[in-house]
Formats: structure tokens, C-alpha cells, sequence
């Protein structure tokens, strides 16, 4: 699809976010992602109508926070000191008045210090920072606003992370959305271990980001806690060792890769990604 | 004013097979249909297609001889209730209620006028402060109704909205339901896997099975005249019992696998002769209350006496459920409780041949 676009736009279409970014630029995605901008003075009106049934038109940026709130998501890599955590949204057949008043909702529901950020027409995202709104919460607020705007979506509740590289778990977490099933709500690990079966460039990347950096010792620790069905005492006579040194191994572990491994979703995806590595 | 036409409804899903196949129906302004069959029939997706929801694949959906097809689901003047509950938990009862007038854009007067004229017919007007976590479960769904009542559209969409309530909750929003629509007589289809409900609540049920509709009509039509099998075992509890057998030439109903006759009263004789079913495969239908036990009806013509071995009798109060089997064929006879019937006792029960239904054994259709 790119391809044949470029032939057409030639040098008034990239892919390049410094310059798409530009205020000339209509930028659209398409539905695997990928992301490019046209220059606006380029596209007729029966051009422009056309785009809309192939990709989504990103939101236009007007304020400089989400202007820096865009770029950041967009940069190779932007680490984060804060804590985060983002909640994604999909939505059908929005149109822009719509938009705005489920950005007002959005805004009334969660905590003050969450980001707001409408990526596209359908698309927007919430970065929480302390204050998390609860699974419960987010699933009863999904339902409300499917019966008030009429309209089909879903919900990806990202990782809790403490700090790091937000740009590429946004990344991440988009492809987890794209590949959930509408009308879900659905947490972060889940959606992700269906992922990581699904893609073999998300295994490769999550294995090298979970497993990879995790020595021996750590991955025989996984490997034998879901084998005992998560039953530490029995872990622990497996792996001949105390069963406060098995603790401290899985609390290292939680504070290597952010993820609850005495949780059943945390194992699960802890497990098949060593069984996938 | 909604009359709603849905001609030959098709969804497809990609790479499955049909969801919904050929749905036609006419519903008439001020009707309570309800649609009602097992999980996975095509009710629920041919509820959300009306909502536009989902996409219809096939066919015409029209309102008022509008085609709706393609008319964004916030401009066809529909209300949806959901399952569960469907409020903003971050608001109180009133928000929750004008929210959807707010984002319609009507005036604050309105919006107030209209929130309060609902919580007046719910009963809602002290928890109008309230936030969803400090009502019960039937207060909460009470809300989410009002929501759509406030919304004064063309049409009501209810998807199972009594199924996270309990027992005796759920019968008392049934009535209120049921008063409800009285009321305000808005158009309302009603998706429900309980036949009580569909029972209780519908002008017209429309059941459906793996897609299809099975039979549509009122429900004492689809209870007393049912189109197939699948229709008379779904609608009634206990379930329709069914006996297979052959009618043999002497005029009588011979049960498989055991030397029991049962004599067929003459119209249903007649009827079967004349659509050629002597000697065919057949399966004879009769409801749970049309078996009794009561001597009575033994000096009654079209009634067979049946010695049963009473295998299970479950006391409900005013009635009995006695289980037994004609050779091993199960049953279940729905009798008064007055006579107390013992486990493991034989009892003489009397079979209703004139309230009897007859089906093909091959096409499960109703010989008429």
C-alpha cells in the first residue's frame, strides 16, 4: 500500500516523523501501524476521502504538549524517569465532533496528572502516572460509552512500568491492540502473550527483552516455579534451596523484567516466552 | 411512531459461517419482541446490527421505510441497554442519566426536566446524588434503563439486561420491564437466552437457532402451536417430553423399543393418514402438565393410561415433577402436589392424547 503511494505523492510523501511532523503535512496510519505524511497542499478532496477508507488520519496536533507527547511516542527510543502506565483506545466510526466529547469523558474520568493524547481519529491514549483507574472501572466506562456513542471498540490496559523506554513499549502495546478481538477490554499480559504466539518479530523482540538479559540461574528459577504450578515450597525443594532464597530470586526477577511472576498471567508469560526463546 | 423491517439480514464473519442467515422480520410500532434462543444463535449479533453495532453483511434494515444500512448508529434513534449495568462509575445517578442528552446537545432545563420525569418512574429520585458503587445491583440496572428512557428514541435495544441479577431480582424487573413499556409503549426488542423471560415480557418472541429463525409469534402461539421440535423443547420448563415411535396400522402410536400403544385421538389420525405417516418414523410431543396423575382421568377417552415407575419426584410446592421412562425413554410429568408420590413407587399416569403434538423423526417439523 505504501509502496503504491509513494509512486503516486513521490518526494510529498514520508515516512519520516521529524518531518511529517511539520503543521503541512496530513499524516495518516495505516493498519498495520505504519505511519506517513502527505503534504496537505498535495491532496484534492476526493484524494483525501480516499485515504480515509484505506488509513486513519492522525489527529493534528495543536498544543505543545502533545506535540512533544507525540514526537516522544514516535523517537526510537524515550526513556521515561517517571512512572507510567498507558491506556489505549480503539474505537469505530468516530467523527471529530465525537471525539471531542469522549476526550472531555476521558479527561473527567481519570486522574488529573494522566496525559491525554488522541493519536488519530479512532485512537487515543492515556498515560496514568501514579493514580491507576481500576480494570473494574475502565471495563464499566468501555461499556457506558459503547451504549452512549453507539459505536464498537477496545480497550489495552498497558504494563505498569516504574521508568524506561516508553516510545518502544508504546510500540508494543499498539501491536497487542491491533490484535485484540473488539468489544474487550483487555490487561496488558494477556494481550501480549497472544501477540508474542501470533508474530515472530514480537517473540524475537520480547524474548530479547525478557529472557535475554536474565542469567541462568533466573531462567531455571522460571522454568521450575511453573512446573510446580506456582507453589514455592515445592520450587524450592526442587531447586535443592531454602525457600526464603527462592523468594528473594523471584523478587529479583519481578524487579528485572516488571512482571508479577507469582501471578498466574505473569508466569504464563514468563513460561512461554523462555519455552519460545 | 417505529416500524422496523429487516429483510433477508445476512452476517457473515470472515472466513466462518453465516451468524445470522436470512433474517426477515416485520415489527410493528409500540411491539416488545423478544429475541430468544441458545448462546451463539444470532440474537445478540442481529441486536448489535440494528444498533449498528456490528455490520449488516446482507440484506435491508429499514425504520420507518428508511434504509438504515449504512446510517451511523448515532443517527438512528435507538437507545441500547447492556448486560452489565453500563453506567460511568465516576459519575453520580443523575450524570449518568444526562450524559447522552449532554452530548446531544439539548438545553440544561431539558436535560433536568427529563432526568427527573425517569428517576420518578424508576423510583430513582433519592439516589439521583448517588455514585453506581452505592446502589444495588437492581437500583444500578434501574439506572442504566433510565438512561436509555431519557434518551425518549424511536427504539429500545435490550441485550440480556436482567441476566447478572438474581433470581428474585430479576422477576421483580421483569414486571417493572413489563410496566414500563406500557408506559411509554416505545418499540423495544429484547435479547434473552431465558424463555421465562421471552414468555413474560414479549408481544412477539422470535426464536432462533444456529442463526435461523425457528418460529415467530405470540407466546401463547409458539407454546401452544410450536413449528418444530427445537421450538417446543425450548419454550416451557420442564421441557416438552419426546417420544419416538411409528403409527402402526392399527391406528395406534407404537413407542420405540417397548410393546406401549398409545391410541391417537381421530383429527390427529386423520391428519397424519392423510400426510402419508403410517409406518413412517415419528415422534410424539406432549407437555410435562398434559401427564396427570389424578384417577380421574382414567375413565377418559383420549387420556392412555401409562403404569409408570416413578424413578425421581421433585416436590416444588403447589406442583410435582414425577421422571419416569417408557421403555427408555425419559419423561417428566408436571402434577398437582396434593398426592404426596414417593421414590420408587408405581403410579398409573394418564397421557393427554388430545393436547399431543406429532413431528417428522427425520425433519423435526410439525405434522399439521
Amino acid at each position: 500500500m505504501l509502496q503504491q503511494l509513494t509512486s503516486l505523492f513521490k518526494d510529498q510523501l514520508s515516512t519520516d516523523p521529524t518531518v511529517y511532523c511539520m503543521d503541512n503535512y496530513s499524516v495518516y496510519q495505516l493498519a498495520d501501524g505504519l505511519r506517513f505524511g502527505i503534504e496537505s497542499s498535495a491532496l484534492t478532496g476526493r484524494e483525501l476521502d480516499l485515504l480515509n477508507l484505506i488509513a486513519e488520519r492522525v489527529v493534528t496536533s495543536i498544543s505543545t504538549d502533545l506535540t512533544y507527547w507525540r514526537q516522544r511516542l514516535e523517537l526510537p527510543v524515550a526513556e521515561e524517569s517517571e512512572p507510567f502506565r498507558m491506556i489505549h483506545f480503539l474505537f469505530d466510526q468516530l467523527d471529530e465532533r465525537i471525539t471531542e466529547d469522549l476526550e472531555n469523558l476521558l479527561t473527567s474520568f481519570f486522574e488529573a496528572a494522566s496525559i491525554f493524547v488522541p493519536l488519530t481519529t479512532n485512537r487515543l491514549l492515556v498515560i496514568e502516572r501514579d493514580e491507576l483507574v481500576s480494570e473494574h472501572d475502565l471495563n464499566d466506562l468501555f461499556t457506558a460509552l459503547q451504549s452512549d456513542f453507539l459505536t464498537n471498540g477496545k480497550v489495552l490496559i498497558g504494563q505498569r512500568r516504574s521508568h524506561g523506554d516508553i516510545a518502544t513499549q508504546f510500540r508494543l502495546e499498539q501491536a497487542a491492540l491491533r490484535h485484540l478481538p473488539l468489544s474487550r477490554v483487555e490487561r496488558f499480559l494477556p494481550a501480549v502473550t497472544r501477540l508474542a504466539l501470533l508474530s515472530q518479530p514480537v517473540r524475537d523482540e520480547l524474548t530479547s527483552r525478557f529472557i535475554g538479559p536474565l542469567e541462568p540461574e533466573s531462567r531455571e528459577t522460571i522454568d521450575a516455579f511453573c512446573r510446580a504450578n506456582l507453589n514455592v515450597s515445592l520450587t524450592a525443594k526442587h531447586l535443592f534451596l531454602h525457600r526464603n532464597s527462592l523468594q528473594y530470586r523471584l523478587d529479583r526477577l519481578t524487579e528485572q523484567t516488571e512482571i508479577d511472576i507469582r501471578s498466574f498471567e505473569g508466569a504464563a508469560f514468563l513460561y512461554t516466552l523462555l519455552l519460545l526463546a | 411512531m417505529a416500524d422496523i423491517r429487516l429483510e433477508h439480514i445476512d452476517k457473515i464473519y470472515s472466513g466462518s459461517a453465516k451468524a445470522v442467515d436470512d433474517f426477515n422480520l416485520h415489527i410493528q410500532d409500540k411491539e416488545f419482541i423478544v429475541f430468544v434462543g441458545p448462546s451463539g444463535c444470532g440474537k445478540s449479533t442481529t441486536l448489535r446490527m440494528i444498533a449498528g453495532l456490528e455490520e449488516i453483511s446482507g440484506g435491508d434494515f429499514i425504520i420507518d421505510g428508511k434504509r438504515m444500512n449504512d446510517v451511523a448508529p448515532k443517527d438512528r434513534d435507538i437507545a441500547m441497554v447492556f448486560q452489565n449495568y453500563a453506567l460511568y462509575p465516576h459519575m453520580n445517578v443523575f450524570d449518568n442519566m444526562a450524559f447522552g442528552l449532554k452530548l446531544r446537545k439539548f438545553p440544561k432545563d431539558e436535560i433536568k426536566q427529563r432526568v427527573d420525569n425517569a428517576a420518578r418512574i424508576l423510583g430513582l429520585e433519592e439516589y439521583l446524588e448517588r455514585k453506581p458503587k452505592a446502589l444495588s445491583g437492581g437500583q444500578r440496572q434501574r439506572v442504566a434503563i433510565g438512561r436509555a428512557i431519557v434518551r425518549d428514541a424511536k427504539v429500545f435495544l435490550m441485550d440480556e439486561p436482567l441476566s447478572n441479577l438474581d433470581a428474585k431480582l430479576r422477576v421483580q424487573m421483569r414486571k417493572e420491564i413489563i410496566q414500563l413499556h406500557k408506559r411509554l409503549e416505545t418499540t423495544t426488542i429484547y435479547v434473552t437466552h431465558d424463555q421465562t423471560e421471552a414468555m413474560t415480557l414479549a408481544t412477539r418472541i422470535v426464536i432462533m437457532k444456529a442463526g435461523l429463525i425457528q418460529q415467530v409469534g405470540s407466546p401463547k402461539e409458539v407454546y401452544d402451536h410450536p413449528d418444530n421440535m427445537f421450538v417446543a423443547g425450548f419454550i416451557g420448563s420442564p421441557s416438552m417430553n419426546f417420544l419416538t415411535g411409528k403409527l402402526a396400522d392399527d391406528g395406534l402410536f407404537h413407542v420405540t423399543g417397548t410393546d406401549e400403544k398409545f391410541e391417537v385421538p381421530e383429527g390427529k389420525m386423520k391428519v397424519l393418514r392423510e400426510r402419508g405417516y403410517t409406518s413412517k418414523d415419528l415422534v410424539l410431543g406432549i407437555r410435562p402438565e398434559d401427564i396427570h396423575a389424578e384417577l380421574i382421568y382414567q375413565d377418559t377417552k383420549t387420556a392412555h393410561r401409562f403404569p409408570a415407575h416413578i424413578e425421581v419426584s421433585e416436590l416444588m410446592g403447589a406442583e410435582s415433577y414425577l421422571y419416569s421412562k417408557v421403555g427408555d425413554q425419559a419423561f417428566t410429568a408436571r402434577v398437582d402436589s396434593r398426592s404426596h408420590v414417593e421414590m420408587g413407587s408405581n403410579l398409573d399416569l394418564f397421557f393427554d392424547m388430545t393436547k399431543a403434538h406429532f413431528f417428522d423423526a427425520a425433519t423435526e417439523a410439525t405434522i399439521r
